[in-house]
């Protein structure tokens, strides 16, 4: 094993490393787009539609133009959804800066929302004012979501798109975060396997 | 605007190869070197007003040296080259191209308060004037900071045709980026992994004492013009270029000179980290360098010498911009005003008397007994507050000295000494600057304090992993590596914990600029209504002072008068409405007041002022805009508008 070891350079090392993670990214891909398309297709992922208006606001109110104003600092929008949710999809304006947008979800047996059970809404990269949960096939039975954190936010809501089907492309999304992880991460990952290689061959540098 | 860049970069590079061939300078350590010699050399021109042809003579000079360079070395290009090559320098270069592909591209903006205030409108007054803010009046408060930073930005964007903030984030980028290269420069080639996880650790620095909890905002590292990361890192940086130069004489002070120059150029707490990093290295020098020689002096006499040389480029550098000052601005730069208008002398004088002899006022007391509290109860990073900080530079203290060689365990252990009575100075500076200097609402609270305590910190962090760098390189290689890989992997581990969605710069997204981007809006209906030489008097109702700090960002090119108060204690509604009125007017006529810009209206200011404006100023809602001529009349004023409306929404 020692001989083998020291014929590992570094240059192979890094060009494993990095090769590797390209693979996972792959296939990471692969097993969300079956694992997905299987699930709609026998019934269990349904896209749906909703506004604002299935929802029961508590917190907030409705204005005379179809704009909400929310009453204090902790307003909540929930409703009852017994059913696998991937990913929630909405259109929010609001006139003041949001700051947090929280969602928590309940599963089977739990007795209410806690901390445990919660995902922070990202803006969408490109497409302004439209947020995205997601929640990676979750079986959920109820969700609520607090869209701000400050009293008096006049917020214009869209749709509520839930479990929106994705292209194949969709799955393999290279944002500057994946950019940026498979940079460290080749890094990284590359350094601690020649540390590895380096007790293996008693031969630090 | 990427070939201004680029070009910029190139020069970099090509005089840190320059200084690599000809000097012989530890490939490594080159880029920081050569970025703070050529910005040094353009800061020295811009103070004598040729902050443009500074520029020029940079390029020259790159490609002067470069020339030499290849001359001098024909035969062995391709192995200097190689040598150039190491893992420092390749991820430099790596980490300044991606990060001016990410700017480029998505082109964030500035974000944060005081970057309206000074530190991002002093960089547009910059690029719209070609000159040094001190050369002309503007809507700036202050401008007796010293321009290296400014200078940097200016580099990489003087052809420009706008000023680009995004730009300004790349200079500073590639500067943080220069120092992380040197922090490796302790490895060679073979020893990449190790220059990967310094490195890394370097790229982490910022984020370990800027996100300590989890926000779901963004925390703008990397994209903010803010200087108190480049004083850390670059304090961080002169520590690095000095440990891991071993040649024994003047050679392994040099590189550090311009460095320190280019540090203290950057705020004044600058001049004060400066002058700590020469105490570490001094010491550094009388217990570890036994056959050290300064330009031929040996023994003691010849490391005084390299500490003075040291101090004596902070000073001269210190001095220098406050000679431009009382030249240029005609005012002396030696009083630090504040709430006792003190010169800074006599404010050491007074507190060191004031801490060791007493009698101590009471607001001495109480705010150092909020800082003695502050060092175990504020949470000044991801580790924690600065007592865990403290017990973790000691660990790695501890580690680096139990690993070490015979001489790194003497170094180990005298850095580990001057570094802590380094802290101690560093902190009772800041003790004197609250209770002399800061007012007692900002004294008392501590303001800030987390912004200008963790430059020393950040120093002081890299120098014990420095030192365990020293251990690798040698003292008990496995020992030493397994601990700089284990703290540095829960380092990262803890990074991964707190960053999440957009909170780290690759995430951003316009939500994080939204009152920007509406200012901008606003800014871009007005603007053809606005002249050059008009100075205005901005009114932003409702605002906590934010949006008329972006305001006199974004029109830059004017001045905005500065918000003064008006006394109108123990007096009724109609003679408050009259001595407002009548103390504008004086105001207004002294400072030659043109034209008033009212973003948003109030009901106050409707009471105030309302009958002076021929078109209703309560109409300026938060989506409209108006701008007025002031017109003098008869011993007395009124507005008379010239553009206004509702700002059409994109």
């Amino acid at each position: 094993m020692l001989n083998k070891a020291k014929t590992i350079t570094s240059k192979k090392i890094i060009v494993f490393t990095s090769i590797s993670l390209i693979v996972l990214f792959i296939f990471n891909g692969i097993a969300q787009f079956v694992v997905e398309s299987v699930s709609r297709k026998n019934g269990s992922l349904i896209e749906k539609r909703l506004t604002v208006d299935d929802f029961f606001c508590d917190g907030m109110k409705k204005l005379e133009n179809g704009e909400w104003q929310t009453t204090d600092n902790d307003p909540k929008m929930i409703i009852e959804e017994k059913q696998k949710i991937t990913s929630i999809y909405f259109y929010m304006e609001s006139s003041m800066f949001p700051g947090e947008m929280t969602m928590y979800y309940t599963e089977e047996g739990d007795a209410g929302f806690s901390e445990r059970k919660r995902i922070w809404a990202i803006p969408v990269q490109g497409e302004k004012n439209w947020y995205c949960i997601d929640m990676n096939m979750k079986n959920v039975t109820s969700i609520r979501i607090d869209p701000t954190m400050y009293r008096g936010n006049i917020i214009k809501f869209g749709d509520f798109i839930f479990n929106e089907e994705m292209s194949f492309i969709g799955y393999f999304e290279i944002s500057y975060g994946t950019v940026f992880n498979f940079i460290v991460y080749t890094g990284l990952i590359s350094s601690i396997i020649k540390f590895i290689v380096e007790i293996l061959t008693r031969n630090f540098d | 605007m990427l070939l201004n860049c680029i070009i910029s970069f190139l020069a970099i590079i090509v005089f840190a190869f320059a200084l690599h061939t000809i000097y012989n300078l530890k490939a490594s350590l080159t880029p920081l070197v050569s970025l703070a010699i050529l910005i040094d050399i353009n800061i020295v021109f811009a103070m004598f007003d040729m902050l443009k042809e500074g520029v020029w003579i940079t390029y020259a000079t790159s490609i002067f040296a470069l020339v030499y360079a290849i001359y001098k070395n024909k035969d062995k290009i391709s192995e200097t080259i190689n040598s150039f090559l190491s893992p420092g320098v390749i991820f430099f270069v790596i980490s300044s191209l991606a990060m001016l592909t990410f700017l480029s591209i998505r082109q964030p903006l500035m974000s944060e308060w005081d970057e309206f205030s000074f530190w991002g409108i002093s960089k547009n007054l910059m690029k719209i004037h070609d000159q040094l803010y001190t050369f002309y009046p503007s809507s700036m408060i202050g401008n007796s900071t010293p321009p290296s930073l400014g200078v940097l930005a200016y580099y990489f964007q003087w052809s420009v045709p706008e000023f680009s903030e995004w730009i300004c984030f790349f200079g500073y980028d590639v500067m943080f980026f220069a120092c992380y290269s040197a922090f490796t420069s302790a490895f060679d080639r073979k020893g990449w992994n190790n220059s990967f996880f310094v490195y890394l650790f370097g790229f982490l620095c910022p984020y370990i004492f800027e996100v300590y909890t989890k926000i779901i905002y963004l925390e703008p590292v990397y994209i903010t013009t803010y200087a108190d990361v480049p004083l850390g890192v670059m304090f961080a940086g002169i520590l690095a270029t000095y440990i891991f130069s071993s040649d024994n004489n003047s050679r392994d002070i040099l590189p550090v000179l311009p460095i320190i120059m280019m540090l203290t150029m950057i705020k004044d707490m600058g001049l004060a980290l400066s002058c700590i990093a020469a105490f570490i290295i001094f010491f550094d020098l009388i217990v570890g360098k036994k056959e050290f020689s300064f330009f031929k002096i040996k023994g003691v006499l010849g490391k005084i010498l390299a500490g003075a040389t040291m101090v004596g480029t902070a000073g001269m550098s210190f001095v220098s911009w406050s000679l431009h000052m009382i030249k240029v601005l005609e005012r002396n730069p030696f009083e630090l005003g504040g709430v006792t208008n003190m010169g800074q002398v006599e404010m050491l004088i007074t507190g060191i008397k004031e801490l060791l002899i007493g009698p101590r006022s009471q607001k001495f007391i109480d705010v150092t007994d909020q800082m003695y509290h502050a060092f175990f109860d504020f949470k000044i990073s991801m580790f924690g507050s600065g007592f865990v900080l403290f017990i973790i530079i000691t660990i790695l203290f501890v580690l680096s000295f139990v690993f070490g060689n015979k001489i790194s365990k003497k170094r180990t252990l005298m850095m580990y000494i001057t570094s802590v009575i380094g802290f101690l100075g560093y902190y009772i500076f800041h003790l004197f600057l609250y209770v002399y200097i800061f007012r007692d609402q900002n004294a008392y609270g501590l303001a800030s304090y987390n912004r200008y305590i963790y430059p020393y910190y950040i120093g002081w962090l890299c120098l014990a992993v420095f030192a365990l760098c020293l251990a690798i390189r040698d003292g008990k290689r496995f020992f030493a590596k397994s601990t700089l890989f284990g703290f540095i992997g829960v380092t990262f581990l803890l990074f991964n914990f707190y960053i999440s969605y957009d909170n780290i710069f690759v995430e951003c997204n316009d939500r994080s600029f939204a009152t920007r981007l509406n200012i901008k809006e606003k800014v871009k209906y007005i603007e053809d209504a606005i002249e050059d030489d008009d100075v205005i008097y901005l009114y932003c109702g409702g605002d906590n002072g934010e949006r008329w700090f972006i305001y006199t960002h974004e029109l830059a090119s004017n001045i905005i008068i500065e918000e003064r108060s008006v006394d109108t204690e123990g007096l009724t509604e109609e003679e408050r409405k009259e001595k407002y009125q009548k103390v504008f007017y004086e105001r207004f006529k002294q400072q030659g007041v043109t034209n008033v810009l009212i973003d948003c209206s109030s009901k106050e200011f409707e009471n105030l002022f309302g009958d002076l404006f021929d078109w209703n100023v309560g109409n300026v809602g938060r989506d409209s805009m108006a701008y007025y001529k002031v017109v003098y009349e008869d011993d007395w004023f009124h507005f008379e508008l010239i553009k206004g409306g509702e700002v059409l929404d994109a």
